[in-house]
């Protein structure tokens, strides 16, 4: 089955997040394809390349990304909420003059159009988080 | 003032003049039919509290102005191009952040 | 560009103004419209706020977006009336063109559409 994933809790509020990987790995794992996930709302802080968490918490960045190699799935962020929460990449950050791209290279920005795309072409679409 | 994409950074710096400035960068020149298009864009986002995408653009131009002036085509030989972007360009309005 | 027809529904959950996922939602909306996808919109939980007229706000308008909504041919909005009841609220509090959906109907209603997004 093709499933999809919309992703709005952040990585550190409440365990929406984690239930969503937890989701997504257990589906790959079952032999399902989920070819996007995406990462809308607070979602888009898990594509935060600066968080650094301590060395006996989970990188929760690090497994989205070790995730997104083994689909192969693609990991979308929304751009204006990500713009929005500070996580640009290269590209915006030097267009919008700031210090440095913080989004990890393993994600995109998209605009909404390509989960509206995705609703429409798998078979599931899951929501994650409030 | 603007930004990369010649929107302007503060809507509320908008003038008629203005528009005529950013109309020319974009090889505009405008006629009333212009400006009238641009008074409807401006009162669609003091309405609605949002630059309209092209479906909105075109019925709120065919429920305001008649479905003569409501069609694509027409939107377009005066807009080239992206008539709603272009010309929420020129009328002052923010860039259409749901990016579509 | 068309893309598979899939009937999708948009559950609206938040309020609207504790956060930002009520303009989210709507976005999402829009998003679909200029895409030309079938969707309908359903309003339930908390999300019921956002049908109360006359909306007095700061920052961006729910109410404002909701009007936008005919412009992008979403004509009929519906709401659950099991959550309106418990926020003791009736149909007529809120704007026109709501359809209500009552806890034996909202089943079926459901079941209807391919997708379900909730926001």
């Amino acid at each position: 089955m093709k499933i999809s994933l919309l992703v709005l809790g952040s990585p550190l509020a409440g365990a929406s997040a984690d239930s969503a990987y937890h989701y997504a790995d257990a589906a790959l794992r079952a032999g399902h394809e989920i070819p996007g996930i995406f990462f809308y709302h607070e979602g888009v802080y898990h594509g935060n390349a600066f968080s650094a968490p301590a060395q006996d918490e989970t990188d929760r960045v690090e497994r989205w990304v070790e995730l997104s190699r083994r689909g192969p799935s693609e990991l979308v962020l929304c751009v204006a909420s990500a713009l929005r929460r500070g996580i640009l990449d290269q590209a915006e950050s030097s267009r919008r003059s700031r210090a440095a791209g913080n989004m990890h290279p393993a994600f995109n920005l998209a605009g909404l159009g390509l989960l509206v795309a995705a609703a429409g072409e798998c078979d599931r679409l899951l929501t994650f988080g409030t | 003032m603007f930004d990369d994409e010649g929107f302007l950074q503060d809507p509320n710096r908008w003038s008629p003049a203005l528009a005529k400035e950013v109309a020319a960068r974009e090889s505009l020149v405008l006629t009333a039919e212009h400006w009238e298009i641009i008074t409807l864009l401006r009162n669609y986002y003091q309405r609605f509290d949002a630059s309209p995408a092209m479906r909105a653009l075109v019925k709120y131009s065919s429920q305001e102005l008649g479905p003569e002036k409501g069609r694509s085509i027409y939107l377009l030989s005066l807009f080239p191009g992206s008539p709603a972007r272009l010309g929420s360009k020129i009328a002052g309005l923010p860039k259409p952040h749901n990016c579509l | 560009m068309t893309l598979p027809g899939k009937r999708l529904l948009l559950i609206c959950r938040h309020s609207p103004y504790a956060g930002q996922l009520s303009h989210g939602a709507l976005d999402f909306a829009l998003a679909a419209s200029v895409f030309e996808q079938d969707l309908t919109l359903l309003f339930m939980d908390e999300g019921v706020w956002q049908l109360l007229p006359n909306q007095q706000v700061d920052g961006k308008s729910i109410e404002k977006t909701l009007d936008s909504l005919p412009l992008y041919d979403f004509e009929e909005l519906h709401v659950d009336l099991g959550s309106l009841h418990s926020r003791h609220l009736s149909i007529t509090d809120l704007r026109g063109s709501v359809t209500p959906l009552s806890a034996a109907e909202l089943p079926a209603f459901l079941d209807s559409f391919d997708q379900l997004i909730s926001c």
